[in-house]
């Protein structure tokens, strides 16, 4: 084959990572630099009660018994204005079973943010969480409802564990050994890897989610308005800037409840490793930490510190964030595509 | 001189040797061998009568009660059935060991034969079976059809722009990486 021959296929065969969260999904592609985000919720609306103008610049479907399903970030602001709940096809780190029937939504969804395949043939690593140690949530049943999805758009598909993918975005420089943690809403995933073989994986239920509804609880509050002031105020440095009283106190339950997170999550770790990995580890290797829930300012920081507390199993070389935790499992997933492809 | 005499009324006497007579009847048996008459009285139920020798060598068999003879009968005939079924059980024994005997070494490849056709059949049969396991764990994920539904209006998606130079050499380590511990 000549060099212009190999150039045009290599031109013709697109890999691709696909994040699929609970709340976003994200798409990179390895034809270009853009990285697309979409918000992984969709909201059905009566035809009759919005006009054509409205739905000029947004993203929706319309079927042939005249469904309209408004997708992505716009959903939001029409749920606002009709007063209606989205529906998410995801729920905990897992498809709900309550939006099953929305699979043909969820797939348009997701045929939109890869983008343009025609004439190209397309690889597709998509990240699904590990199985859950304190559960009973099989995952089979959603690495399957994905599988179905991307054969029908007609791409090439491989599941790939979420936490893996941060090791392949992230520890390239130490040859893909390390533990990628990745904090979600509904799950923590956890995995360890050794020159790019995974050696441990595993989730928990314990994350973002658990950490709204144990401060609700204990505060008697609506759930949405614990998650507000934490996305709103959340800091994890020790100090705290606000002035109202009731305000302080839903920030300093998040804090401990922040600090209970970890600590569980760093004992499973440790549990799961002395019980699951044979290998003993010679050399060092990092914690990578993601995830919406690890964005607040001072998380890594609160991770080394209660770390500090355990005797580990293994050395651990550093703990840090990763560069971008919205982007990262996407770019790792891409990562590992191409890697696949050389393989061929 | 030995005499027959059957008490019993109502039964028509055949006994081989004497012409036949209805009882209660005296006959004259001399002539007939003792057992035959004794097996034919037994054969055909006749349990009330009495044999007379006036020879003195000759035992005479007395008249035996109802009770007796039905707790005699009774008795004999438990034994007679146990000693048939041990009759019969050790008959069986010695055909299956005939049986077992008679296989030897030329028949035990047939038997092997036999086996791993029966284990091949079995695979084969699971093999078949195994796609239709696959298809039902995919029918509770509903179907998808998106010939009805169109998608329009503006892509309003997140870009987020990034570098993607080494993109590339992160990717060959890594399938180097696999390719070698694979080796």
């Amino acid at each position: 084959m000549s060099e212009q021959e190999k150039n045009e296929n290599k031109k013709n065969v697109i890999s691709v990572g696909l994040d699929i969260g609970t709340m976003n999904i994200v798409c990179s592609r390895s034809d270009n630099n853009s990285i697309n985000i979409t918000r992984n919720v969709f909201l059905k609306i009566d035809k009759d009660n919005i006009s054509i103008n409205q739905l000029s610049n947004i993203s929706y479907i319309k079927s042939d018994e005249d469904e309209i399903f408004i997708i992505g970030n716009d959903a939001f602001d029409f749920a606002n204005l009709f007063n209606k709940e989205v529906s998410r096809p995801m729920e905990r780190g897992l498809i709900s079973p309550k939006e099953i029937s929305a699979i043909d939504v969820l797939t348009i969804m997701i045929k939109n943010i890869i983008g343009d395949i025609k004439d190209k043939e397309v690889y597709v690593s998509y990240s699904i969480p590990a199985e859950s140690v304190d559960e009973e949530r099989s995952v089979i049943y959603h690495q399957n409802v994905f599988a179905r999805i991307l054969k029908s758009i007609g791409v090439n598909y491989s599941a790939v564990n979420e936490a893996m993918a941060i090791v392949y975005s992230e520890c390239a420089n130490e040859k893909y050994s390390g533990i990628g943690v990745s904090f979600g809403a509904g799950m923590m995933n956890c995995c360890v890897s050794l020159k790019g073989i995974e050696a441990l994986k595993f989730s928990t239920a314990r994350s973002g989610d658990w950490i709204d509804q144990q401060v609700a609880k204990d505060l008697d509050m609506v759930k949405n308005r614990v998650t507000s002031i934490k996305e709103k105020y959340m800091k994890l440095t020790g100090s705290v800037d606000v002035t109202n009283k009731k305000t302080k106190r839903v920030l300093e339950a998040l804090f401990y409840y922040y600090k209970a997170l970890i600590d569980y999550t760093v004992k499973k770790i440790i549990k799961e490793f002395n019980e699951k990995v044979d290998v003993e580890l010679t050399d060092p290797i990092p914690i990578v930490i993601s995830g919406g829930t690890s964005t607040p300012d001072g998380f890594v920081d609160l991770f080394k510190s209660i770390l500090s507390n355990y005797e580990l199993p293994f050395e651990v070389s550093e703990v840090r964030a990763s560069k971008n935790s919205l982007t990262t499992v996407a770019n790792g997933l891409l990562i590992k595509t191409i890697a696949d492809s050389k393989r061929i | 001189m030995i005499k027959l005499k059957v008490i019993q009324k109502g039964i028509f006497l055949e006994i081989p040797g004497i012409k036949p007579i209805r009882t209660p009847a005296e006959v004259d048996i001399t002539n007939i061998d003792i057992t035959l008459v004794l097996s034919y009285l037994r054969k055909n139920g006749i349990n009330r009568y009495q044999i007379i020798s006036e020879d003195e060598k000759t035992k005479i068999k007395e008249i035996i009660t109802e009770t007796d003879i039905k707790k005699k009968t009774k008795y004999d005939s438990d034994i007679d059935k146990k000693i048939n079924n041990l009759e019969s059980m050790m008959t069986k024994l010695l055909e299956l060991q005939q049986a077992k005997s008679k296989l030897d070494l030329e028949q035990i490849p047939k038997r092997f034969n036999q086996l791993e056709t029966k284990v091949n059949n079995n695979i084969s049969k699971e093999k078949i079976k195994k796609p239709e396991i696959e298809e039902l764990d995919l029918s509770f994920i509903p179907e998808i059809d998106l010939s009805t539904m169109e998608v329009k209006g503006t892509t309003t998606h997140n870009v987020i722009n990034q570098e993607n130079e080494d993109l590339e050499d992160k990717a060959d380590l890594l399938s180097r990486l696999i390719n070698n511990s694979e080796e």
